[in-house]
């Protein structure tokens, strides 16, 4: 079930809401929050039921070791703690790594070793990626003795809990639990449910209204046009930087205003993030719930600044190269993730020497390299991301429109040329370019709806605002369409 | 303001926004989906609803209450339904989806078969439906789940939409300001209560005498025979998956005691004549021998009195509406409507090969290369 759709939005939801503040009225607050994992396993079977099985499995098995680690050093057990932790990491990256990338390897193995091995062709399971990594996460919590003990239903709803479960924001055992456990989180809160309301219907704005516009000329430039002239080069890697942007940060509002509801806090997961003024500072602000957990439990453990400089560049190069393949099985990500871990060492260097760069041409830079780092990440195939880099460096195929001719005659001595068809590959007319435009001045000048959020003020102002924004959106529920971070 | 003060103004705003913009795209109803209210000057002349062929179909269809499927492509849009109801006495549905091979052709005879009692079928073949190397329409494949489901099809998401909203606004100042509604709308329209492509364009220019019948042949010739990936006749190959459908229609037809008539449309000579200096002859002729195999026909192509005069015609392919009588009273062999010896030819497994022979003698040298080199 996607949240941007009817059925989530006016059956799903007002249901799930309104029976599990029922229950918790009636002080079934154990039977309420059985109704909560039953609601998110059934809102994740919604696409398929026969992922349902594995993620059981998976919690179930989780829950098991988890629980083994943490009660070790009570029990005196004589089994070794970390051949345990050992053991419960190795299965969930065996899942993630049979169902993700097993045809990857497959393909690289032909490739290498000219065979003919046949592809498994297995389809990837829903959420997996995200639901391993916070399992890993309470796997490794838990071997530090950082998670208290909490029964099989309490961790149900920590991997299940619907909002978050199948993109994010990738939460920790320690910061949801008590949440859950909390009773005065089992009362309706109206101030939470107007703010959910609130920063939901800015995520669904964000999402259908922005991010499937951006969407079309993106999808044009990306697979079907052959050729890219300049203009059209850079309007296409930038509307998917846009849409990007505006997709998975529209989810990620949607997540927390939908958790509010339910008087859960999902940490923040986004905040501006091409704002950034170096690569660091980007990754602080993208996907931060992902950074946290490389950070944590992959960069630090690999020895993270504490051994020699050059190993903090070969971990960081490593947890940035990991955090690529994490997010698909190709080498497109591949490159995408190692071109972030290369620019990070870089800037580590650059700090290092103690050089310096004013904040205005470090955010060039950064957006600049952002952008452009994105068309390998989006390009289903190596060729269409050359096609698209092609165009953006083909200074000899500027056009622009011919009414402009008149005017601007002139620069054909430069080589510019002026055609009807100056942006036809990607079907961009001159509306496009407004839309490009103010999405550009939304994510440079503007506050994010978290900022938003902090600021906000039961007022008719705020009323009239996220009321609009939620018409504009439910008319637009009619071309429905998936975040792209279930892809991932 | 307190908590519930905000939250119930923001659920009524969005109660009443959302049922304010629904309502006014329900009443404009610029397809003419649903036909209920008639505001002069304002919506009562309708765009074309071509480009939601196959919603405009199968909504209509799950509605019910026909007995009569004219069934084929673009070719039985354009012909009369209410003339074969004056033959069978029911309710005709015009089933012509545009450019369609018999797969499509197929679903929709079992869509329209759920909600329906289907008696009769008047089926216009096509020598197109059988190209292997057709291109399906996305609008199709957009409702090809729904349709192979058989699901009953609703227009919710037209009249809850923000895209229609402001199409409906633009629809009415056109209307309003009293501005040409034919350039916000395609060359054929939908007549809501049976499907028939009407061409009201083309009705339109005839009257004002602008119509310039010899660039409409020529450029849809282009797109049939035209060397690019979605015309029509793009690397024409016959294909027995598609004949495999057509035979699972007649079957049908028979096992259910569905009257089944079988013809295959008129076009203009230059397209009849094209189809040889293109090379598909052979493909042609193994066609009509597959068809014949199958069920008797009445072949209307070929060079006849009708075919040779292209003032018949809309285009290269699409004979005027006002022909509708002719061929049916072939068809369903009304001798009291005069209808040119040499127009509509009956054809079994015996005389195939005779016929087939009358119309390679019937070829007339045709200069294909034009079309070649404009497409390109």
């Amino acid at each position: 079930m996607l949240f941007n759709s009817f059925e989530f939005i006016f059956v799903f939801l007002p249901i799930t809401f309104f029976v599990y503040f029922y229950l918790n009225h009636k002080r079934l607050t154990e039977v309420a929050k059985g109704f909560l994992v039953f609601a998110s396993l059934f809102f994740y079977s919604w696409w398929n039921i026969v992922y349902l099985p594995l993620i059981l499995l998976s919690i179930l098995f989780n829950y098991v070791i988890g629980r083994q680690l943490a009660n070790h050093d009570k029990n005196e057990r004589k089994y070794s703690k970390k051949a345990l932790l050992s053991i419960g990491v190795f299965f969930n990256l065996s899942l993630l790594g049979y169902f993700k990338y097993s045809d990857f390897f497959i393909r690289n193995f032909n490739m290498v070793f000219d065979s003919n091995v046949p592809l498994l062709h297995l389809a990837l399971p829903l959420a997996i990626s995200f639901y391993t990594f916070q399992q890993i996460a309470y796997l490794v919590d838990s071997y530090r003795s950082e998670t208290k003990e909490y029964d099989f239903l309490n961790y149900t709803v920590f991997v299940a809990f619907f909002p978050q479960l199948i993109a994010g924001p990738i939460v920790h055992h320690a910061e949801m639990m008590p949440q859950f456990a909390n009773i005065r989180n089992k009362v309706k809160n109206y101030y939470n449910i107007a703010l959910g309301l609130f920063i939901f219907s800015i995520g669904l704005f964000k999402k259908i209204v922005i991010a499937d516009t951006f969407a079309t000329w993106a999808t044009n430039g990306f697979d079907k046009a052959e050729v890219l002239n300049l203009i059209e080069a850079w309007f296409t890697s930038l509307s998917y930087t846009l849409q990007l942007y505006f997709d998975f940060s529209g989810y990620t509002d949607m997540a927390i205003g939908i958790a509010l509801l339910f008087n859960i806090k999902l940490p923040i997961n986004f905040n501006s993030p091409y704002k950034a003024t170096s690569i660091q500072d980007f990754w602080r602000r993208w996907h931060m719930t992902l950074s946290r957990f490389l950070k944590d439990y992959l960069y630090i453990p690999l020895g993270g600044n504490r051994k020699s400089e050059v190993r903090t560049y070969a971990n960081l190069f490593i947890t940035f190269l990991l955090g690529g393949i994490w997010h698909g099985a190709g080498w497109t990500f591949v490159f995408w993730g190692a071109l972030h871990g290369l620019a990070l060492v870089i800037h580590r260097f650059w700090k290092r020497m103690g050089f310096r760069m004013h904040a205005l041409l470090g955010w060039f830079i950064t957006f600049n390299f952002v952008n452009v780092s994105w068309v390998f990440f989006r390009a289903k195939e190596w060729d269409d991301a050359i096609k698209v880099l092609k165009g953006m460096i083909a200074i000899d195929q500027i056009y622009f429109p011919v009414a402009l001719s008149g005017k601007l005659h002139f620069l054909e001595k430069y080589g510019i040329g002026f055609s009807h068809f100056w942006t036809s590959h990607i079907s961009a007319n001159f509306v496009s370019f407004i839309w490009l435009f103010t999405g550009l001045i939304l994510v440079f000048f503007f506050k994010n709806s978290i900022e938003m959020a902090k600021n906000f003020k039961l007022s008719y102002r705020t009323a009239l605002f996220s009321a609009i924004a939620y018409i504009v959106s439910i008319l637009s529920l009619n071309k429905v369409s998936e975040f792209l971070y279930f892809n991932f | 303001m307190n908590k519930m003060q905000w939250i119930r103004i923001n659920f009524i705003i969005v109660c009443i926004g959302v049922s304010l913009i629904a309502s006014f795209n329900y009443i404009i109803d610029r397809y003419g989906l649903n036909n209920m209210v008639h505001l002069e000057g304002i919506n009562t002349n309708k765009i074309s609803n071509t480009n939601i062929t196959t919603r405009f179909q199968i909504s209509t269809l799950s509605h019910g209450g026909y007995d009569t499927l004219l069934l084929g492509s673009s070719r039985i849009g354009v012909m009369d339904p209410k003339v074969v109801d004056r033959y069978l006495g029911g309710h005709s549905f015009s089933l012509g989806q545009p450019r369609s091979v018999t797969s499509i052709q197929y679903d929709l005879f079992l869509y329209a078969l759920e909600f329906n009692t289907i008696k009769n079928v008047v089926y216009g073949i096509d020598f197109l439906s059988f190209n292997k190397n057709n291109m399906i329409n996305t609008e199709y494949l957009d409702k090809e789940e729904k349709i192979k489901s058989r699901n009953r099809e609703y227009n919710f998401d037209v009249y809850f939409s923000f895209d229609s909203f402001i199409k409906n606004l633009k629809f009415i100042k056109h209307n309003i300001s009293g501005q040409d509604v034919s350039k916000i709308k395609e060359p054929a329209v939908y007549l809501p209560e049976n499907g028939m492509r009407k061409h009201v364009v083309y009705i339109e220019a005839l009257k004002n005498g602008t119509l310039d019948l010899d660039n409409e042949i020529h450029e849809h010739l282009r797109q049939y025979f035209g060397g690019k990936e979605n015309n029509i006749y793009y690397n024409y190959t016959f294909s027995d998956k598609y004949l495999e459908y057509f035979k699972k229609i007649v079957r049908y037809c028979h096992d259910h005691d569905i009257r089944l008539w079988v013809y295959m449309p008129p076009m203009l000579g230059e397209h009849f004549d094209a189809i040889y200096a293109a090379g598909y002859f052979d493909e042609y002729e193994h066609y009509e021998k597959e068809i014949a195999k199958i069920t008797d026909f009445i072949d209307f192509t070929g060079i006849n009195t009708i075919s040779m005069d292209k003032d018949n015609y809309w285009d290269s392919s699409h004979l005027r509406e006002e022909f509708t009588p002719v061929v049916m009273a072939r068809i369903f062999y009304d001798t009291s409507v005069k209808v040119p010896n040499d127009f509509g030819v009956l054809v079994t497994k015996e005389n195939v090969d005779a016929h087939l022979d009358a119309l390679r003698t019937q070829v007339r040298p045709y200069d294909i290369r034009p079309l070649l080199i404009n497409n390109n």
